[in-house]
């Protein structure tokens, strides 16, 4: 739980200490994610996703208005995912129980190869946007069949998987 | 099998990413939404959770209130199983020694782990134990599966027992042997008289040094060795109940406490359950109708009932002629007060130990409440008194004193009423 505070408050934090503007918007968005992450701790699980989207809105209005850093970008990527992960385990332990080491340690491996994971791919996302490519008709199409291969993947892999239940 | 809430959360986090960032033309927020759908992409290409098999296997099946029962919980299952959480419920009266009743496991297929828990037996009690609830996720947690054992372990909790070194004397004894000195005279071991020789007499109960004083034969008497017929009548029409214990707790204890106590002295004891069940056990001796009375004892519930009751529905064999009944009661149901009094009619020995419900009753928060717990307090005075007159032996007990002080005080109660 701490650790999903701490984290919350470093996303919530770092976008505002750049914005001089839209300060006020920034940290009130800040303080709205932190409070959803908090509820979420407690009780309602579900406003993880409020969560997500006071910080996700935070730092589209701090990239939008001045130039972020690669590298802020990569942390930002791995940081949400990680955080719902965090939020996620604490929801799941939220009463005592005893929990077998084994499950520990595979639930911090896939963290940290769920961070590592996250950065990577987010490097990825930013190489890809500095590729040149003929035409912005070709590149909105190769953005949108991207997102839609993305999105139908689960998709499919859930709707399969239902069938080969039944 | 259904979706969890993160597969909920993360695909509406990576699609409105990406809308977004299509919308907007910002790339950076693909950045931001991949992580999730690499989390949805993958968690999903993993095989689906399987289902367990648990149980609980208790060593004993039998315990003492206050005793520690350790058993070991059996979790089983067929396929790799990457996260389990396995609730199990205890009933109230039970709790465990330490630890908490929430595991998480991880199992691999085919695998069997075994936990070892121990169990405090508060209250007594027939329990039956080992539902589990459990839930088992994908590794990625996106899929879970629910799922429930019921339980069939029977754990019976007998209750605990105090050990009484004074009994409540009955009045009059049964024609069977005991350890009792009956009033009757007869052949036995406690002297009673010395009366003239009467042909028949034997010559080994010839008092000689009466015989040479009176110059004609004399012979002993002696007070025969008896026992007695006791039942214990528990009152089970109502009861009040506080946080941990209520009058019906502390009247099975009591109950148990007796009957120990008078099947030691060799006596012959039964129990009436007296209630929304009418239960009985016509009075017997032995160590088996110590666990007779002990199981009976243990299945007696408060049941509500408003169908009207009396001690007709009571069978001749059960209330022996000339058996001291003591009645542990709270005195809070007249059906219950009424048989007392009607038992009390009908000649029986009767003793009323009043399981007294005041402590539970705080007395009110307003005024109006005050004067409602002081009429009620009133009430039983006047229902206590009314048996006094009918000449029951009535004492009230909170349950916190040690039963013995009430048998002392009956002892002494019935001394008295006896001289005057």
């Amino acid at each position: 739980m701490a650790a999903s505070l701490l984290l919350s408050l470093g996303l919530g934090l770092y976008p505002a200490v750049g914005a001089d503007e839209l300060l006020p918007v920034v940290a009130t968005l800040a303080v709205l994610g932190v409070v959803f992450i908090a509820a979420a701790l407690l009780r309602w699980t579900r406003l993880v996703a409020a969560a997500l989207v006071c910080l996700g809105g935070e730092y589209l209005l701090t990239e939008a208005a001045g130039s972020v850093t690669t590298l802020s970008i990569v942390a930002y990527a791995a940081g949400p995912v990680v955080l719902c992960e965090l939020v996620l385990w604490a929801a799941q332990l939220r009463v005592a129980a005893r929990v077998d080491a084994s499950v520990v340690f595979a639930w911090l491996r896939r963290l940290v190869l769920l961070a590592i994971g996250s950065a990577v791919l987010a490097l990825a996302v930013l190489a890809a946007t500095g590729l040149q490519m003929k035409g912005s008709l070709t590149v909105t199409i190769v953005g949108a069949v991207a997102v839609v291969v993305l999105v139908a993947l689960p998709l499919l892999l859930m709707r399969g998987r239902s069938r080969r239940v039944r | 099998m259904k979706r969890s809430q993160k597969l909920v959360v993360y695909g509406v986090a990576a699609v409105v990413l990406f809308l977004l960032a299509l919308m907007l033309g910002r790339p950076q927020l693909v950045a931001l939404g991949a992580p999730f759908a690499l989390v949805l992409v993958l968690g999903l290409s993993q095989p689906k959770p399987g289902a367990v098999s648990a149980s609980l296997e208790l060593p004993q099946a039998r315990a003492i209130e206050g005793a520690e029962v350790e058993g070991t919980i059996a979790v089983h299952a067929a396929t790799d199983i990457p996260a389990l959480h396995l609730a199990f419920s205890l009933p109230r009266g039970l709790r465990l020694a330490d630890g908490e009743p929430h595991l998480l496991l991880k199992l691999a297929a085919g695998e069997e782990r075994r936990v070892p828990l121990r169990l405090v037996c508060d209250s007594w009690g027939a329990y039956r134990l080992g539902d589990f609830t459990w839930r088992t996720g994908d590794s990625a947690g996106l899929r879970v599966q629910d799922g429930g054992v019921r339980g069939r372990s029977v754990l019976r909790v007998y209750p605990s027992i105090e050990r009484l070194r004074s009994s409540i004397d009955p009045r009059q004894t049964q024609p069977f042997a005991g350890n009792r000195v009956a009033k009757a005279k007869g052949e036995g071991i406690e002297f009673a008289d010395v009366r003239a020789y009467t042909p028949g007499d034997r010559l080994k109960r010839v008092n000689w040094r009466a015989s040479s004083v009176h110059q004609s034969l004399y012979v002993n008497e002696e007070h025969p060795e008896r026992n007695s017929d006791v039942i214990v009548f528990l009152d089970s029409f109502a009861e009040v109940q506080g946080s941990d214990w209520g009058t019906h707790d502390v009247a099975v204890r009591a109950a148990s406490s007796l009957v120990e106590h008078y099947l030691a002295t060799r006596d012959r004891v039964g129990l009436v359950s007296f209630g929304g069940f009418v239960r009985w056990l016509a009075p017997s001796s032995a160590t088996i109708q110590r666990y007779r009375i002990v199981e009976a004892l243990l299945e007696t519930q408060i049941a509500l009932s408003f169908a009207w009751k009396d001690i007709n529905v009571l069978p001749r064999r059960s209330l022996t002629p000339h058996a001291l009944i003591i009645a542990l009661s709270p005195l809070l149901d007249e059906r219950g007060v009424l048989a007392l009094a009607d038992l009390r009619r009908r000649g029986f020995d009767l003793v009323v130990v009043e399981i007294s419900p005041t402590a539970f009753a705080a007395g009110g928060q307003n005024a109006f409440d005050r004067l409602a717990t002081r009429f009620w307090r009133l009430e039983r005075d006047a229902m206590r008194f009314r048996l006094e007159q009918l000449g029951v032996t009535a004492v009230r007990w909170d349950g916190e004193a040690p039963l013995a002080t009430v048998v002392e005080g009956v002892r002494t109660y019935r001394r008295f009423a006896q001289h005057a």
